[in-house]
């Protein structure tokens, strides 16, 4: 027993086993099958490739190199690596934002006749909103037909625009250059000044109010300036003080003398009275010069206690009121110094913030007035030979079609039941064939 | 009915002469009916005999039906006229035995030969055998045996015996009589759907003894292509 054999009785074959020599005259049977099947194709691709125009091809190419736009921008971390930036710069010429633009600027400059020869007045006298769809086609035309292209570790984008209109292909691949230059700009530049700005007017808001609550503050305690009015009323009762001083030394002195003179006076007023004044030899008649000199003396001597005194109680009475308003100013000093804190860092952040602001501008201006990074290799020409698709869709066609009509003749012979060849048949029951019959009439 | 000379001629040519002196007994069976086994059989039996010159017997299991007979009488023209009926068994003995027997009138019982006959076709050296199913009483039953000694004796007198067995799907006759016979030849048809039921006749067949020369494929309806054939070698 063969192993063949050993292996049939553990299982027998529930399908006929097809020798290679079998699959030609197997197939030969389905000619009839694959011939419907490879004619419905190619004939379907070939309808197809008819209908197919010859395209013109326009090429560009743009180099892209280290811009501002990746250098000068960046806060943090290294500079962007060229091979991002031809990733980025290659989803930027792809976008359909830039298409937009390149439809809208086509119209202005040639009208939608340019875009649309065959239905130049579909664009005229419709709502914008049958325009807006009108454009919407337009861009999807452009995106079919562009092709950008980025080799690897290259830094070289190439564009292709294929068009029925040698002149249209180069008119649009050229205005898409152009615009692209201008549209980058607004994808590239200021992408945090307007951050820095927001900050800096929320900064600039809060100081405001800083300010306003500052001067009602102020005005609100009668303060001009706090602390000009804590270092005066310092100074001010210092001096008092002072005046306070020399004029109670003033008045002791003017007590002290008064005093004196009306002893004085006393006693010369008790000696004349007794008579002691009078010498033994004389008598004086009239006014006494000394009395009148000591009284004279003694009524300047009073006048002048009271008006020092009636100068030091109004130096006291004014110390009393600088104190009182040192100890207020020393009670609103606390909620001054948390004001005036505020007043500070706010205004020492809008002044960071405006730095910043005005930093980041000028980068953006920078950035966007230039495209340094950015070198047009190749603009587009009018391409001197067209292309048509109809050979490789009729070769594909073809191909497709025979592959398919192969599929269909394998699909259907596996799937006929029985054994179809004396060799398939051999090989299923692995007994040799003896002899065979066709299918004969009676 | 269906010339298949040219066919046959290539089956024996595969199966190969029998040996002089000693005859070759070939039996034909399908899995299931309807492959073709018994025109097979019976044209290889003509082709034997007819145009080999080999005395050849045509035995036909299906007992019941002895369709060989009737498709032999149905083309008279080209089989020629059959013979009378005569003993098909040289020495009495059969291959079936009939159960109950029928017994005689001095109280032994008939041989199961008396039920077989057999008739030479036109002038060839042919004979093809049959059953009188008309002789069956009662509820007698035909059972085929496992014993070999109506083959041993056929081959005396014979060159060829060829065995038409009923398919195995509807009998087991088939491989009841396969340990006797030289060769047996699966008749497998092309548009046979399932294709395990001549795998598992094979085996049956090899594991009752008999041997499997090999399959005869009929009702072949792929042919290659006149082109294909001449590349071929």
């Amino acid at each position: 027993m063969t192993s063949q054999h050993a292996s049939a009785l553990s299982g027998w074959a529930s399908r006929p086993r097809y020798a290679s020599s079998d699959l030609p005259t197997l197939l030969w049977r389905e000619r009839h099958l694959m011939t419907a099947v490879f004619l419905g194709v190619f004939i379907l691709g070939a309808a197809f490739a008819v209908t197919l125009q010859r395209t013109y091809p326009a090429h560009a190419s743009v180099l892209v190199g280290q811009g501002q736009a990746y250098v000068y921008e960046p806060r943090g971390g290294e500079a962007v690596p060229q091979s991002s930036q031809v990733l980025s710069e290659t989803e930027i010429l792809g976008s359909d934002g830039l298409k937009e633009q390149v439809v809208v600027q086509l119209i202005q400059r040639f009208g939608w006749a340019e875009l649309d020869p065959e239905h130049p007045q579909d664009y005229d006298g419709v709502s914008e909103a049958k325009r807006q769809a009108l454009r919407s086609r337009a861009v999807l035309g452009i995106r079919r037909s562009l092709k950008v292209e980025s080799g690897t570790g290259t830094p070289v984008i190439r564009l292709t625009y294929a068009d029925t209109d040698k002149d249209r292909a180069a008119l649009v691949l050229n205005t898409l250059l152009e615009q692209y230059l201008l549209y980058r700009r607004t994808v590239l530049v200021d992408p945090v000044g307007a951050a820095f700005e927001d900050q800096r007017r929320s900064f600039q808001d809060r100081l405001n109010q800083a300010d306003i609550a500052y001067q009602s503050f102020l005005t609100s305690n009668n303060i001009g300036d706090f602390d000009s009015e804590k270092t005066s009323l310092s100074q001010l009762q210092a001096q008092i003080q002072q005046q306070q001083s020399a004029t109670e030394t003033q008045l002791k002195a003017r007590i002290g003398r008064l005093a004196g003179l009306e002893v004085a006076l006393g006693q010369l007023q008790a000696a004349v009275s007794s008579g002691r004044a009078q010498g033994q030899g004389a008598s004086r008649v009239g006014a006494d010069p000394v009395f009148q000199t000591l009284q004279t003396e003694t009524l300047q001597l009073g006048a002048d206690v009271n008006a020092l005194r009636q100068s030091l109680a109004n130096l006291n009475q004014q110390a009393e009121q600088l104190t009182q308003r040192r100890l207020r100013l020393a009670g609103l000093e606390p909620q001054f110094q948390s004001l005036s804190r505020d007043r500070d860092v706010l205004r020492s952040n809008v002044r960071d913030f405006a730095v910043k602001e005005q930093q980041t501008q000028a980068a953006s201006a920078i950035a966007a007035n230039t495209n340094d990074n950015i070198r047009v290799i190749e603009r587009a020409t009018p391409a001197a030979e067209g292309k048509s698709l109809r050979m490789p869709v009729l070769a594909l066609s073809l191909i497709f079609g025979a592959v398919s009509a192969l599929c269909a003749g394998l699909l259907r012979m596996f799937l006929r039941p029985g054994l179809p060849t004396r060799a398939s048949a051999a090989r299923t029951l692995d007994l040799p064939v003896l002899g065979s019959a066709p299918v004969k009439a009676a | 009915m269906v010339d298949l000379n040219a066919e046959m001629a290539e089956l024996w040519g595969t199966l190969g002469a029998p040996t002089p002196g000693r005859a070759r007994a070939i039996q034909f069976v399908g899995a299931t009916a309807g492959e073709g086994t018994s025109t097979v059989a019976r044209e290889f039996a003509f082709h034997a005999a007819a145009r080999r010159g080999h005395r050849v017997w045509l035995v036909d299991l299906d007992l019941f039906g002895s369709p060989q007979i009737v498709e032999f009488s149905a083309d008279l023209p080209r089989f020629g006229p059959l013979g009378p009926p005569a003993a098909a068994s040289p020495d009495g003995s059969c291959f079936f035995t009939v159960q109950p027997p029928l017994k005689r009138p001095d109280g032994r019982s008939w041989p199961a030969s008396r039920y077989l006959f057999a008739h030479a076709v036109g002038v060839t050296s042919l004979w093809v055998t049959g059953f009188r199913r008309d002789a069956l009483k009662g509820r007698q039953t035909v059972h085929i045996l496992p014993t070999g000694d109506y083959w041993t004796a056929l081959r005396r007198h014979s060159d060829l015996i060829v065995v038409d067995a009923p398919p195995t799907d509807r009998s087991p006759a088939a491989l009841t009589v396969a340990q006797f016979m030289d060769d047996t030849v699966l008749v497998v048809s092309a548009d046979q759907a399932d294709v395990r039921a001549p795998a598992r006749l094979r085996d049956s067949i090899n594991n009752a003894g008999g041997a499997c020369a090999g399959l005869f494929f009929n009702r072949t309806s792929v042919e290659p292509p006149a082109f294909l054939k001449r590349m071929r070698p």
